[in-house]
């Protein structure tokens, strides 16, 4: 069932996705995946010649755009998402989500694109004391 | 369960959350960030994610994440000691046009307070290529 949306679109925008974020995350997180930091990897798989962004890095693009959009982060009970394309450094990734009520639970529905592509989309349901305006 | 992990620990200082709330782009007002959550739970798992991959007979090159789900029970606090369980819920073969043959692995890791109470659940999915010859 569709539920009811409230306006505006909110929208955040990451003018160029920063490859040096990139290992620095990797080393708060020990991850060893070299497609982050190693370009010569990211060219062996095909992929390119740009680093690739680490989905929690992504993900955490949609949470900041959550926690605008509510006001507060205690307020997000769940967040699910699903990673539908890599993200690049260098690429300009705009977020944008809509509130909506869903049978009477609020619920953000949350999209990072790259140009027209959708990379990453996800949904945020909300406590129920949260009944702020945008 | 497929394989429950040691449990492991950790202290989230104020460093850690300043420097990914740089990392992210975030607002510097917004710490500790929601997203910490997936820090807390890779450093603080009693296994390394090389290991988790080594355990799965994979390696960095072959693994993409697929999906996250989280479940925010409390916030997290700078300071705080926490501890992490990690587990593999699920292994499933599937066979993709594109990817050829592969498992999706579901991992869920539970982030403890002190005193025992949940404080963030997430479960992720991996997708884990399997070029011919590797195991199932």
């Amino acid at each position: 069932m569709s539920g009811k949306r409230y306006e505006p679109v909110v929208t955040r925008i990451i003018e160029c996705v920063d490859p040096e974020a990139m290992k620095l995350v990797a080393a708060l997180m020990d991850d060893p995946q070299p497609i982050h930091w190693d370009t010569k990897t990211v060219g062996e798989l095909g992929l390119g010649d740009h680093p690739v962004n680490q989905g929690p890095i992504a993900v955490s693009y949609l949470l900041d755009l959550a926690v605008e959009m509510v006001g507060d982060a205690a307020l997000i009970r769940r967040f699910r998402c699903r990673f539908l394309r890599n993200v690049f450094a260098g690429d300009r990734v705009e977020c944008s989500g809509v509130r909506e009520n869903r049978d009477g639970e609020e619920i953000l529905i949350l999209v990072a694109r790259v140009g027209d592509e959708v990379v990453l989309e996800a949904e945020a349901r909300l406590r129920a004391q949260s009944h702020q305006p945008l | 369960m497929l394989h429950q992990f040691p449990r492991g620990y950790f202290t989230l200082s104020h460093h850690h959350a300043w420097l990914w709330a740089d990392a992210v782009k975030s607002d510097p007002k917004l710490m500790p960030h929601p997203g910490l959550a997936i820090l807390v739970a890779f450093r603080g798992a009693g296994t390394t994610i090389a290991e988790v991959m080594a355990h799965i007979e994979t390696t960095p090159q072959h693994v993409q994440f697929g999906e996250l789900d989280i479940a925010f029970e409390k916030p997290l606090r700078i300071g705080s000691r926490y501890s992490v369980d990690l587990a593999i819920l699920l292994s499933e073969r599937k066979t993709g046009r594109s990817m050829g043959v592969f498992d999706l692995v579901t991992l869920r890791y539970a982030i403890i307070e002190r005193g025992g109470d949940l404080c963030t659940e997430l479960v992720q999915r991996w997708v884990v290529a399997r070029p011919q010859g590797h195991p199932s």
